[in-house]
């Protein structure tokens, strides 16, 4: 891999509470370059907040802190509020999970789009609109002139993902972090939104980190998995050699979801073990 | 399960429409099948096939419907009253929004008791509690304190407390991470065996509804489109254009063809 895009340090996010500290996410490592990254784990796993402090978009409350937080040579942590809305958006992106609340339910999901251009490129309106309705027939919108006009109420889940993704590309930025983008919809239609954000991601190469509870979905999709668990990564290997995880809770999570092919009479419900707190990192096969 | 039994919960020609005349949505289109006692079948399908339209004219909760709806052979009819309550109970899909968030655990369990005047109020919410696996302790705790799948075995145990036949299960997993699904699913399984229950599950899971149910019906745009035996749709055995897309959706993401990328 050439240089990464990002590069991730012992970051470590905490909130205050009034019980003690809570820590969301402790001490993780990785980079990300031009690929598909998959961040698998449930809910609590630390995977979304980790997501978000690349962009400084903690709640609040939070504590970022890191070894290194770095994007394409920016510090992230010393950038001014001012610095960063420049690379949210225009070099980092944000795919959130439903259309149906990332979208302003009052302006035309056209002229959204089109904003996302002219805030961070200085063009009139008839050229961010012409360059709107390229973005939309790059995800596969067969009539974007009549698209362009709807508001969000009017359109399907897939069809709001579809725009969402044309949204957060036409800045072109050059890594995106999707956080489960697609697990507010249909299998088949799934598929369709997959195709398209792999289509484009790849052919701009643009580097995506893709969150997801989903292990076969991201076995299937990106290049490399990393395995969060209580705010650590337990594990990271290649996306294609999944089914030979060796940490526990990889493995554990894989057998406790039911599968066609493989009939079971109880499903395994995997067994918490208190040393993966701070256990060893199986990275790429090696512990 | 001899084929002789008669079903112990059947609809023929379920039609339901939402609106009037031409304006008219047909959520569901002359849907029929049979629930054979102590067996556990599975409705699958996208959102707005209808399939959660269903449970809910079963449950009595959608009132305006044409075709026919039988329990035990009996027609249902109008609003369903404790007699039926008593046997047919459901698990809805989130255990956040399905328990009052101001009542303990003791009381959620307590309310079926109260409203079937049944006796030993006490006695059947510990025994409750202990068929889904949860300890005494849980009593006196409310739904905040619970995490979503404790809040679901809540949800299932105040159903349990009245000893029903059958469960409509509406998507019980599919708000839950995938190893709580597997604990909540178990549960379900040695429930199913312990007391000879019968499942109408809806959801959109195939490997879900496979795992859980011998018969599985597919439904697409209102319309029962196939119905197969649980094994054959592991094998791939479905006849079905949609039920096999539906698998190939499934079976894990390949990249579509340009054409598949379409919007429509």
């Amino acid at each position: 891999m050439a240089e990464p895009l990002a590069r991730i340090e012992d970051l470590w996010v905490r909130f205050a509470t009034p019980h003690g500290t809570l820590e969301a996410v402790r001490g993780v490592s990785f980079d990300i370059g031009r690929e598909k990254l998959g961040i698998v784990g449930e809910s609590g796993s630390g995977k979304s907040m980790t997501g978000r402090s690349l962009l400084r978009l903690t709640p609040r409350a939070a504590r970022i802190e890191a070894r290194r937080l770095e994007f394409e040579g920016i510090d992230l942590l010393r950038a001014s509020e001012r610095e960063m809305r420049a690379i949210r958006g225009a070099r980092i992106a944000m795919i959130l999970q439903d259309p149906k609340y990332s979208l302003n339910p009052l302006m035309r999901v056209g002229r959204q789009i089109a904003e996302a251009y002219r805030v961070h490129h200085r063009v009139g309106a008839r050229e961010a609109r012409l360059r709107a309705l390229a973005m939309l027939e790059s995800v596969h919108i067969r009539d974007p002139e009549r698209v362009f006009e709807l508001y969000p109420h009017e359109v399907s889940g897939g069809m709001g993902q579809r725009i969402m993704i044309a949204m957060m590309l036409i800045p072109e930025p050059s890594l995106i972090i999707a956080d489960e983008p697609t697990s507010a919809l249909d299998v088949t239609v799934r598929r369709q939104v997959l195709g398209i954000l792999d289509e484009l991601v790849t052919g701009r190469g643009v580097g995506l980190a893709f969150i997801s509870h989903d292990l076969n979905l991201v076995a299937d999709f990106c290049d490399r998995v990393l395995v969060m668990y209580a705010g650590r990564i337990l594990e990271e290997l290649p996306a294609r050699e999944l089914e030979r995880a060796r940490h526990p809770y990889t493995r554990a999570l894989l057998e406790s979801l039911p599968r066609l092919d493989r009939p079971v009479e109880k499903l395994s419900v995997p067994q918490r073990d208190p040393s993966w707190l701070d256990g060893p990192v199986f990275r790429e096969g090696a512990a | 399960m001899s084929g002789a039994a008669p079903p112990v919960l059947e609809a023929q020609g379920l039609t339901v429409r939402f609106g009037r005349d031409a304006a008219a949505t047909i959520a569901v289109d002359s849907v029929s099948f049979a629930l054979r006692r102590g067996e556990a079948f599975g409705l699958i399908g996208e959102s707005g096939c209808g399939k959660s339209t269903v449970l809910r004219v079963l449950a009595g909760l959608n009132e305006s419907y044409e075709g026919s709806l039988a329990l035990d052979g009996r027609e249902l009819a109008g609003p369903r009253g404790k007699a039926f309550f008593k046997r047919v109970q459901m698990v809805f899909q989130d255990p956040y929004g399905s328990l009052h968030p101001r009542k303990m655990v003791n009381d959620a369990l307590m309310g079926p008791v109260r409203v079937h005047g049944l006796d030993r109020g006490q006695e059947r919410v510990a025994e409750a509690l202990e068929a889904v696996g949860l300890g005494p302790g849980f009593r006196y705790r409310f739904p905040h304190q619970l995490s979503g799948g404790q809040r679901q075995r809540v949800a299932i145990a105040r159903c349990l407390i009245l000893e029903p036949e059958i469960l409509l299960l509406d998507e019980p997993t599919s708000a839950l991470d995938v190893s709580v699904q597997a604990e909540i699913l178990n549960l379900l399984q040695e429930l199913r065996r312990q007391r000879d229950l019968t499942y109408l599950m809806v959801s959109h899971d195939l490997a879900v509804v496979a795992h859980l149910c011998e018969r599985v019906a597919v439904m697409n745009r209102g319309r029962l489109v196939e119905e197969l035996p649980a094994a054959e749709l592991r094998a791939g055995r479905a006849r079905d254009p949609y039920t096999r897309e539906l698998l190939a959706a499934s079976a894990g993401y390949v990249p579509p063809s340009r054409e598949q990328l379409d919007s429509v």
